[in-house]
């Protein structure tokens, strides 16, 4: 175990280093300096500056200097979002919003999702097992935007039913989480339903089921104990990419209803090209969704003990 | 055959077999000689196969879902494809006259009647300025008083002033339009058209509608969405080419040379699997955009400037970011795949005739696993079109004049109450795209691999 771990631990910050040195070589790489705006300053000025910064030096002695800001927690300043403030200092201040909606989509995708996909798997060819395939297949072809902009037009605006805040509003409550979590969460919970109704059929048809069939075993224990236990494994798989989803999803979501968190703020530094913000924005967001599919293979291993520590994947 | 009478076999009583040697002594040389052409085209037509893909054919034609799904796709593709040339609109043509058009419109008549109707209403008891200038100098020369400028002045503004709130009362007169449209009972007519548009169909001219209606430009949006589809169908489908390319080789060679160069290659596959793809694909679209912009701007001309010109910055960046991350998925199916079939005896054999890695990959290892590959690549589609809407919706998708289904949902979402179907028109067309290559995916694994079917 320890062994294994410390494997994919490397291979993490491996990944995460290149992710670093990829995004570093390409904002190096886009044409125009920091500097250029309606007054051009002068040539003396120019080099000053570019000396202050360190933007005189080659590309690898900036990238390594970058780099070490990075591990010292300097992701550099704001240069024109927020002149001047910290990244770090912005990301610090923007990302529990971000993580709190992320987080509520998630849960609710799974809560509902997992239940979802086992009525499916017991059902299996009658009139709700089609419904659910239905409507699991239209979640995972909607776009998340998609999804956000019906809820929108339905739910809220004074034409139709004002049941909810077309705008993100921390001082209503619950009532402003309901519509940017459901956008969110519809994906995930759509593509966990599927993986649990597909999981589900596979271990139903398991020897181990018959054996506790045979045995006399209640359906409910049958279901809980033996079925469902097999079939999340699979499922917690999948818990990895769907973190990455829905944090990417949230870029889109969070834009749609203005909520103050990193994905907006990220998405208009891109429209902005404010690219200290582009940088460690994504670094952050890459460094997160890489250790959050580590903790969850980790998890995936622990949980199921037929798995081999030793080999890695499969 | 020549049988040894000391290795007779004896034969046990009740066996079917044959007796062999009656069935030899019964043979003449002509049966030994070689068959005529005839007789060989006889035999071919007798045992005609079935294909492997006659045979998924037949499977998938009895998959009502994928076969509706196939139908739809074939209409999104002559809808992306063909629709433009039978529209006289340009996807980038302001049409005078004919901005923020609804996707119906009212009847000259019945907008005639619903002018007469609420004219009849408001009698005007608006009082004419100059008619009261007059009067207000009237009053003062019988006054005997001098009728200044400044007094005209104060007149006219104090008009202005009244005049003000029947202005800002034209907002209440739309609804009260709809309100006397209800009561005259008239009815919506389907399809937008501008006021000129009408007059001249009224003159006999044939003029096409706005399906869809119009946006703020004027821009016919059933033009626009066709063009979108059209990019997002062209992404889709070239991502997937290319994932197809890269991926196959990768994990076709990975697969078969083993040992070293597999783990080595395994390890580059899992690093790049570990790297958050979305995040990176709007990186490279950021970053590659400005770049290849400059690239095309500069001074020079070269094949590859014009073909990046013909394409656009963004489309390409979102070409490299499927080349570059996208094809792991591919890699690993076609890995597995090359795994178990490389232990197989044909394999062996052709490897001891002296076939080259290469020609065995090429020759016998992709075509047996082509079957996962067809069912990957189709699935691939409607996850580049995920991405592509995605990104466009973002703002880093495809360059503006020309239209994306994404970033049409973008423009729309600022009116998204007042002209909600420029919203939902992009939007569905999208989702039902995405569907229906979902769906016909998963019909064609069912069908190519029967054995997967749940």
């Amino acid at each position: 175990m320890g062994k294994y771990f410390v494997k994919r631990l490397g291979m993490a910050i491996l990944t995460i280093f290149l992710v670093a040195c990829l995004t570093f070589l390409l904002m190096n790489a886009v044409p125009g300096s920091p500097w250029l705006s309606e007054k051009t300053p002068s040539e003396t000025t120019l080099a000053a500056l570019n000396a202050k910064y360190g933007l005189d030096k080659p590309v690898y002695v900036q990238l390594f200097m970058y780099l070490k800001n990075i591990l010292h927690g300097d992701f550099g300043v704001s240069l024109k979002m927020q002149k001047n403030r910290a990244v770090l200092d912005i990301i610090v201040d923007m990302f529990p919003v971000s993580a709190k909606v992320g987080a509520l989509a998630l849960l609710w995708a799974i809560l509902v999702g997992v239940p979802l996909g086992c009525l499916a798997a017991f059902k299996r060819g009658k009139l709700t097992d089609s419904i659910l395939r239905v409507i699991c297949t239209l979640g995972i072809s909607m776009p998340s935007f998609v999804v956000a902009s019906v809820l929108l037009v339905t739910l809220t605006g004074n034409n139709a039913l004002n049941l909810f805040p077309s705008i993100f509003d921390p001082s209503q409550g619950w009532r402003a989480y309901v519509l940017p979590c459901f956008a969110l969460g519809f994906y995930p919970m759509c593509y966990t339903a599927r993986q649990t109704r597909s999981a589900m059929l596979d271990s139903l048809s398991q020897e181990y089921i018959k054996t506790a069939r045979a045995k006399g075993l209640k359906n409910k224990k049958i279901i809980f104990k033996h079925a469902l236990r097999n079939a999340l494994i699979p499922v917690i798989t999948y818990l990895g990419p769907q973190v990455a989803f829905t944090l990417c999803g949230g870029f889109v979501v969070e834009s749609v209803f203005s909520i103050p968190g990193l994905g907006r703020y990220f998405v208009q530094s891109i429209q902005n090209r404010d690219y200290p913000v582009i940088m460690g924005t994504t670094i952050f967001l890459a460094a997160f969704i890489i250790l959050m599919n580590l903790v969850v293979d980790l998890l995936y291993k622990v949980a199921d003990p037929r798995i081999s520590l030793t080999k890695g994947g499969e | 055959m020549i049988v040894t009478e000391d290795k007779k076999i004896k034969k046990c009583p009740v066996s079917l077999q044959p007796d062999i040697e009656n069935l030899l002594q019964d043979l003449t040389p002509d049966d030994f000689a070689s068959a005529s052409r005839q007789e060989k085209d006889d035999f071919i037509q007798d045992r005609q196969s079935v294909s492997y893909w006659k045979d998924a054919w037949r499977r998938l034609k009895k998959n009502a879902v994928a076969m509706v799904a196939l139908g739809v796709i074939v209409f999104l593709f002559l809808f992306a494809f063909v629709g433009p040339l039978l529209i006289p609109y340009g996807y980038d043509e302001f049409n005078k006259g004919a901005e923020n058009l609804y996707p119906y419109h009212y009847t000259l008549e019945d907008q005639q009647r619903v002018n007469d109707e609420i004219a009849a209403r408001t009698q005007s008891d608006v009082v004419d300025v100059d008619e009261m200038i007059a009067q207000a100098k009237a009053e003062a020369e019988k006054k005997g008083e001098k009728f200044t400028k400044k007094d005209e002045a104060v007149i006219r503004a104090k008009a202005k002033v009244a005049a003000k709130p029947a202005d800002s009362s034209s907002e209440d007169q739309s609804v009260d339009e709809d309100s006397v449209r209800k009561e005259l009972g008239i009815k919506k007519h389907i399809f937008g058209y501008s006021q000129a548009e009408l007059e001249r169909k009224a003159n006999g001219e044939n003029v096409f509608p706005h399906v869809f209606g119009t946006d703020m430009y004027g821009r016919d949006i059933l033009v626009r969405v066709m063009y979108g589809a059209r990019v997002s169908m062209s992404v889709g489908v070239f991502a997937a080419i290319l994932v197809l390319v890269i991926g196959a080789l990768y994990g076709a060679i990975s697969g078969y040379c083993g040992g070293k160069v597999d783990a080595v290659m395994q390890r580059i596959v899992e690093l790049i699997y570990a790297v958050p793809e979305m995040l990176v694909v709007l990186l490279i679209a950021t970053a590659l955009k400005p770049i290849l912009t400059d690239y095309v701007n500069s001074a020079g001309t070269s094949p590859l400037k014009s073909f990046v010109n013909v394409l656009g910055p963004n489309l390409i960046s979102m070409f490299i970011a499927f080349g570059l991350l996208y094809w792991v998925t591919m890699s690993r199916i076609i890995r597995g795949q090359v795994l178990q079939l490389k232990q197989q005896e044909y394999v062996t054999a052709a490897r001891a005739l002296g076939a080259s890695g290469g020609r065995i990959i090429r020759r016998h290892l992709l075509p047996n696993c082509i079957g996962q590959i067809v069912v990957t690549t189709c699935l691939q589609i409607p996850s580049a079109i995920f991405l592509e809407s995605f990104l466009s919706y973002l703002g880093v998708g495809v360059s503006a004049p020309l239209p994306s289904l994404g970033s049409m949902a973008t423009d729309a979402l600022s009116g998204m109450y007042t002209y909600t179907y420029r919203l939902i028109v992009p939007s569905v067309i999208l989702s039902i795209m995405i569907l229906a290559f979902n769906l016909f995916g998963d019909g064609l694994r069912d069908a190519l691999d029967p054995k997967l079917k749940k």
